[in-house]
């Protein structure tokens, strides 16, 4: 599993995570768009959540695979995916914000 | 226009000559020999809407001055031997930031709390390489309360000009006699003003190490927002561990001070234009030597003195072109030799002896006559 | 209702991200909270100054776009004080470590309180020199393990909220990184305190501190947060056993009516230029 073995990032010369979209596997069944934006890569997923419409982005270049977003979200709406967090079930997202809160590295965020 | 002559003291004179610079911020602790710097400062800031602080200990001293000239002040702290010694990493700190500031040494008897109402000439060698780390720095020696008071002022231009710490090194005699001052009216000097940037914010970086030329440092809070750290740092002010960022880095806090030792460099020739010894002295030895030159003089020998104002970065220039003709090189000072390396490094073939003479008294004409004397019958 | 989200990019500097915190590190949501409450307190970032010592926490302020100072180790209120007389007008925000602030830069915290100096002070609690390696520090609980503290440690720590009120602060709380939202309610009341304000944010480091003392991995220590704080309200009903090994959160403290040093520094200042 070598694209995310440096998490830890020494951005003292701004390098970006060695992750890139051929990379990865995005989980199977979820309709996950796939955008790029200023040499960023970003995983999207929208859909209906528990009680309105909610998209969910997750920069996959900053995601340091900590869990914390995983581990907190209380209604079981995200994953860890080769050690990048990702949507598993928006249906349940209640759009607490909980995530995006906890998220040290302004990975992931809810509209 | 009549001249306005006061009797002063020498550390009055300094505070004197900061206002007079425009300075506008005091940070610093007690400590004898300096402390009427910060006691007079306290009563004339305030009365002019300027800030006066004393800090908590000289190490926060310092901070505040360094926090104060990132906002714009012309920011000056005052101390002796042991609050240089707790200074040194934000002297550093302030080299590597490239941020203004002027910092006065009361030299005292050292080492340690030593003595602190007698004088000695021993924290030279400090004032170069007291920080860590390869840097530079400009130091300043003058001989007299009138020169302390126009030095003080030269050192504000030098450290708004040159985005550096400047440190003037007077001591115990001089902080504390009284002399003649002649004060010039703000208009009749040059004084060197903190300005904002010519470019607009958005171009703006704080730091520049390969054009050769000095960036102004831009006032924080007035539309420039950047980064300062102690880290090695590209021109953003962003760390770095580029290689070649750090060696434009290291290079350029050298090459601002060296490159521009003609614009820096101040010193007296007192005769020596047919000497066959040179006294190299400064501060208030100095004024011995002066005496002891006319004395020599007067007895046949033909003496001169040769006496640095700025010591640091150290007329080697002069010392060694003036050792191509002057073969015996007389270094009289209150220390163990410190001066005295430097001028052997730089005398080509001459002689060069020492005076040091640290018994907490000054060195008197007599005593540097002698040893002229001495040489002389060599 | 459709929320919109935080621009945080508003007041990051470009190209500067993903920061050097590692994955899991509390740094990062405390950054991200402050900058939700300097955006609520509707500062411009003209007028915000952070200043910050040596550790990881104060790697913060290269991050953001505000003036910043990243000082040397201890000494960050030292320059915030300078600024901050100087320019009274700005807003200062100190952010330190726990050894930053109570170790090498005890003097200054005390007196920093003293002087009731309108600034704030956020301390990223960690019980660890995280940057270092993960030696002990002076919040670091007794018997705990640490690299200096091999066999555990037997120093007393520091409550930095009893020290801050005890010296003279006039608004005192504590937060972790865990409480998040409420972490971004207590700044903005830190921030629009006039006085000195000092935060206490109890962090996780599992790298340094976490994986020596049974709790190695990030959401094990977020766990410990969310376990271990108490309301300061609901601690008032608990006997001490029931409150051992927990710490409180809350606005501990709070004072309004003792003068602040800088107006205080001017209004002098003016009665000397009218006599």
């Amino acid at each position: 599993m070598p694209e995310k073995e440096n998490k830890k990032s020494n951005s003292a010369d701004n390098s970006t995570a060695t992750l890139s979209p051929a990379n990865y596997v995005v989980c199977e069944g979820i309709e996950t768009e796939i955008k790029t934006k200023n040499n960023l890569t970003i995983k999207e997923v929208s859909g209906k959540g528990k009680k309105e419409d909610v998209k969910i982005d997750i920069i996959v270049n900053y995601c340091k695979g900590c869990e914390i977003c995983v581990a907190f979200c209380p209604e079981g709406v995200l994953v860890m995916n080769k050690e990048v967090a990702e949507v598993i079930d928006i249906s349940k997202c209640t759009k607490c914000n909980i995530c995006e809160y906890l998220c040290p590295d302004f990975s992931i965020s809810v509209e | 226009m009549s001249k306005n002559i006061k009797l002063m003291q020498g550390n009055e004179a300094i505070a004197e000559g900061a206002l007079i610079a425009g300075c506008d911020f005091f940070a610093g602790y007690p400590i004898t020999p300096s402390s009427e710097v910060a006691e007079i400062l306290s009563n004339k800031l305030p009365k002019i809407g300027k800030v006066f602080l004393q800090m908590e200990d000289e190490i926060a001293a310092l901070g505040a001055v360094l926090g104060a000239a990132l906002g714009g002040a012309k920011a000056i702290t005052a101390s002796s031997g042991p609050g240089i010694s707790l200074k040194q990493e934000h002297i550093g700190y302030a080299s590597m930031c490239e941020i203004p500031c002027v910092i006065i040494n009361v030299m005292r008897g050292g080492p340690s709390t030593g003595l602190p109402t007698l004088p000695a000439q021993s924290d030279i060698m400090q004032a170069r390489w007291g920080t860590h780390g390869d840097h530079a720095i400009i130091a300043i020696t003058p001989s007299g309360v009138n020169e302390s008071l126009y030095e003080t002022i030269r050192a504000f231009n030098l450290a708004v000009k040159y985005r550096t710490p400047v440190m003037i090194l007077t001591d115990e005699i001089i902080g504390h006699m009284r002399e003649k001052v002649v004060i010039p009216d703000k208009s009749e000097v040059e004084v060197i003003d903190v300005k904002l940037p010519d470019v607009s914010p958005e171009k703006y970086t704080p730091y520049n190490f390969t054009s050769g030329k000095v960036t102004p440092l831009a006032p924080m809070g007035e539309g420039y927002r950047y980064h300062v750290t102690g880290l090695i740092h590209g021109d953003t002010g962003f760390p770095s561990q580029k290689t070649e960022v750090i060696q434009n880095a290291e290079n350029w806090l050298i090459d601002k001070i060296y490159k521009n030792i003609k614009d820096i460099e101040k010193f007296e020739e007192f005769k020596v234009e047919d000497a066959d010894i040179l006294i190299v002295a400064y501060g208030s030895t100095s004024r011995s030597a002066r005496q002891a030159v006319m004395m020599a003089r007067a007895a046949g020998i033909k003496a001169g003195m040769f006496r640095p104002i700025t010591i640091w970065p150290f007329p080697e220039e002069q010392i060694s072109n003036l050792s191509k003709k002057i073969k015996n090189i007389l270094v009289p000072e209150m220390n163990m030799g410190q001066v005295i390396l430097e001028v052997q490094r730089n005398a080509c073939g001459s002689k060069v002896y020492g005076l040091n003479i640290v018994n907490g008294e000054p060195i008197t004409p007599d005593q540097i006559y002698a040893k002229i004397k001495e040489i002389s019958e060599l | 209702m459709i929320k919109t989200k935080f621009d945080y990019d508003y007041y990051l500097r470009k190209n500067t991200l993903p920061h050097i915190w590692c994955p899991g590190c509390g740094d990062g949501i405390i950054l991200k909270a402050l900058l939700r409450a300097i955006h609520k307190c509707g500062y411009s970032k003209d007028e915000v100054v952070i200043t910050s010592g040596i550790g990881c926490a104060s790697r913060l302020p290269g991050y953001v776009d505000f003036n910043t100072i990243h000082t040397t180790h201890g000494r960050a209120l030292t320059f915030a004080i300078g600024i901050k007389m100087y320019k009274p007008k700005l807003k200062v925000i100190t952010i330190s470590g726990d050894g930053d602030a109570l170790a090498i830069g005890g003097n200054h915290f005390i007196h920093a309180a003293r002087r009731n100096i309108d600034m704030t002070l956020i301390v990223f609690n960690n019980y660890t020199y995280g940057m270092t390696g993960g030696q002990y520090s002076p919040t670091q609980p007794l018997d705990s393990y640490s690299t200096t503290t091999p066999f555990g440690n037997i120093e007393f720590p520091f409550d930095v909220c009893n020290l801050a009120q005890a010296a003279g602060a006039t608004w005192v709380g504590r937060s972790t990184s865990y409480h998040a939202v409420q972490l971004e309610k207590f700044m903005v009341s830190a921030l629009n305190h006039t006085g000195f304000s000092v935060l206490d944010v109890i962090t996780n480091c599992h790298i340094s501190y976490g994986r020596r003392n049974k709790m190695k991995s990030p959401v094990d220590m977020v766990k410990y947060q969310k376990e271990k704080a108490i309301a300061a309200r609901s601690a008032e009903n608990m006997s001490a056993e029931e409150l051992t090994g927990r710490f409180k959160t809350g606005i501990l403290f709070e004072n309004n009516d003792k003068p602040e040093f800088s107006s205080e520094y001017y209004k002098k200042l003016e009665s000397i230029k009218t006599k």
